[in-house]
C-alpha cells in the first residue's frame, strides 16, 4: 500500500516533467507563439505600468530636499554644462574637419540616414543568464524581428521577438549575442560577444593578431553578415590580451551604454537584416 | 475553490512583472532576487505534491513570458526544485523554518543547473564562471537573506484565504 503511495507521488511529478518537456519542444518548434503573445501582451502593461510607478519614486526619493541641496545640485549641472560644452565644440572640430577631409578625398557618403523609432523600456530580462529587455513598440509601430536597437551611445542589440503592441530586444551583453565589429583606427576586424553583465562589458574576439590594438579605440559595427548597418558604435577598448601561442589577439571592450538604467531606445526602422546563409558553399 | 487559483495565477503575473521592473532597481552585481521562486518554494513547503507542482508550473511559464529562454525551461527547472524539496518534505519528521535556510541555497542552486543546462541544450551559450560570480552568488545571497520574510508572508496568506493545505 505504502509502495503505491509512493508510485502515486513519483508519477504526478513524471506528468508534470513529461507536460512541462513537451510545452519546451513545442515552444522550439515556434508554435506556442501566439499563445505568448497572448499571455504577454497583458504581462507588458502590468510591466509597464509598475516600471514607470518605481521610476517615479525613485525619482521622487532622489530629488533634493533642502535649500542646500538644490544649491549644490545646480552647482554640479553647471559644472556637467560647461564640460559637455568643451567636449560638444571639440566634436564639432572633428565633425568640420571630417567633412573637410572627405571632400579632399572625394569620398562619397552613399549610406542613407538611419530612419529610427523611439521606444520605452518596460521591462528588463529577469533570467539572471539572459540579457534582454521589452519596448513598448511592437508590430503594429513596425518593428520586426532582427532590427537594431540604438541609443545616442551606441547599439543596444537587436529585436529578437515581436508581440502587436511589444518586443523583446536581445542585449549586445548577453552570453549570445555576436556583433561584427571593426577598430575605428587600425580597420581590423574582430567578433564582439556578450559576456552576460549589465555593466557593459563585452569581448572582442578573433583580432587579427598583425593588427594594432589601442587602448581608448572606438570599436564600430562593420556590417560584416548583415546583421547591422555599419559604423554604430559598439564602445572602447579597454584592455587587451595577445598570447604567444593564439593566432589572434582579442580586446575587453566597454559599452558607452549603462543597460542596468536605459529607459529610452531607438529601432532602426529602415534596416532589414540580410539572410546570408544561401551563400555558404555547398557541401 | 474557482478563484483561489485564478487569484493565485493573478498574483503570479504580479510578482513576474514586478520581478521584470521593480527589482531590477535592487540588483547586486548583475544577480537579483527571485520572487517567483522564492514564494513558489515557501508555498510548497505546507502544501501536498499536487498543489505544489501545480504552482511551480504556473510560475514558470510566467517566468518564460518575459524572458527570451524558450516557454517550458523555468517550469522544468522549477519542477526539479521543487520535486527535490517535496521529497526531502516527506522524509523529515518535524519541520523548522531554519531549515529553508539551507533548502533555499540548494534549491537555487539545483534550479540554476538544470536552468543553464537546458539553455546549453536548446543552443543558448553558458559562460559558466562570469555566470556564477555575477550572478548565481549575489541571487543565493538574496534568496538566503529572503526565505524567512517570504516564508511569513506565505503563511499569513495561506491562513487568510484558507488555502486547500495552508493548516497543516
Amino acid at each position: 500500500m505504502r509502495g503505491g503511495w509512493r508510485n502515486n507521488r513519483w508519477s504526478g511529478l513524471m506528468v508534470a516533467f513529461v507536460l512541462a518537456a513537451g510545452l519546451l519542444l513545442v515552444s522550439l518548434l515556434g508554435l506556442t507563439r501566439p499563445l505568448e503573445d497572448l499571455l504577454a501582451a497583458p504581462l507588458n502593461a502590468l510591466t509597464r505600468l509598475l516600471t514607470q510607478t518605481s521610476r517615479t519614486i525613485i525619482t521622487a526619493s532622489e530629488a533634493p530636499q533642502t535649500m542646500e541641496e538644490l544649491l549644490q545640485r545646480n552647482a554640479d549641472l553647471e559644472r556637467q554644462l560647461a564640460a559637455l560644452t568643451a567636449e560638444l565644440l571639440q566634436l564639432r572640430e572633428i565633425a568640420s574637419d571630417y567633412q573637410r577631409l572627405s571632400g579632399l578625398l572625394n569620398y562619397t557618403n552613399t549610406r542613407r540616414d538611419l530612419r529610427t523609432l523611439a521606444a520605452d523600456v518596460i521591462g528588463v530580462e529577469q533570467q539572471s543568464l539572459l540579457r534582454s529587455l521589452i519596448i513598448n513598440r511592437g508590430a503594429r509601430d513596425g518593428v520586426r524581428v532582427g532590427m537594431p536597437v540604438i541609443t545616442d551611445l551606441g547599439l543596444v542589440g537587436r529585436v529578437f521577438r515581436v508581440t502587436a503592441n511589444a518586443a523583446q530586444v536581445q542585449l549586445i551583453t548577453d552570453q549570445n549575442s555576436a556583433v561584427s565589429g571593426r577598430l575605428q583606427t587600425s580597420r581590423a576586424e574582430g567578433t564582439v560577444l556578450g559576456r552576460g553583465l549589465l555593466t557593459g562589458s563585452l569581448r572582442m574576439l578573433y583580432i587579427p593578431i598583425d593588427s594594432q590594438v589601442l587602448e581608448g579605440d572606438l570599436v564600430v559595427t562593420s556590417g560584416l553578415g548583415g546583421n547591422f548597418p555599419p559604423d554604430i558604435v559598439i564602445g572602447q577598448v579597454t584592455s587587451r590580451r595577445r598570447l604567444e601561442f593564439e593566432l589572434s589577439q582579442e580586446a575587453e571592450i566597454r559599452s558607452f551604454i549603462n543597460f542596468n538604467t536605459l529607459e529610452f531606445v531607438l529601432v532602426v526602422t529602415n534596416f532589414e537584416a540580410a539572410d546570408i546563409n544561401v551563400f555558404e558553399p555547398p557541401q | 475553490m474557482v478563484w483561489y487559483y485564478v487569484g493565485g495565477v493573478a498574483f503570479y503575473a504580479l510578482l513576474a512583472a514586478a520581478q521584470s521592473s521593480v527589482l531590477v532597481f535592487a540588483r547586486l552585481n548583475s544577480g537579483q532576487p527571485d520572487l517567483i521562486l522564492l514564494w513558489t518554494l515557501a508555498w510548497a513547503v505546507h502544501a501536498n505534491r499536487s498543489e505544489a507542482l501545480f504552482w511551480a508550473f504556473v510560475g514558470g511559464i510566467f517566468h518564460d513570458l518575459l524572458s527570451i529562454a524558450p516557454l517550458g525551461t523555468s517550469v522544468l527547472a522549477l519542477l526539479a526544485m521543487i520535486g527535490v524539496v517535496q521529497t526531502l518534505k516527506s522524509e523529515l519528521y518535524s519541520f523548522s523554518p531554519l531549515l529553508l535556510l539551507p533548502i533555499v541555497f540548494f534549491g537555487t542552486l539545483l534550479h540554476h543547473l538544470v536552468l543553464y543546462t537546458l539553455l546549453a541544450v536548446v543552443g543558448y551559450g553558458v559562460d559558466f564562471v562570469p555566470t556564477v560570480r555575477y550572478f548565481l552568488l549575489p541571487t543565493l545571497l538574496y534568496h538566503v537573506g529572503l526565505i524567512l520574510p517570504v516564508y511569513v508572508a506565505v503563511r499569513v496568506v495561506q491562513r487568510l484565504i484558507g488555502a486547500p493545505s495552508a493548516l497543516r
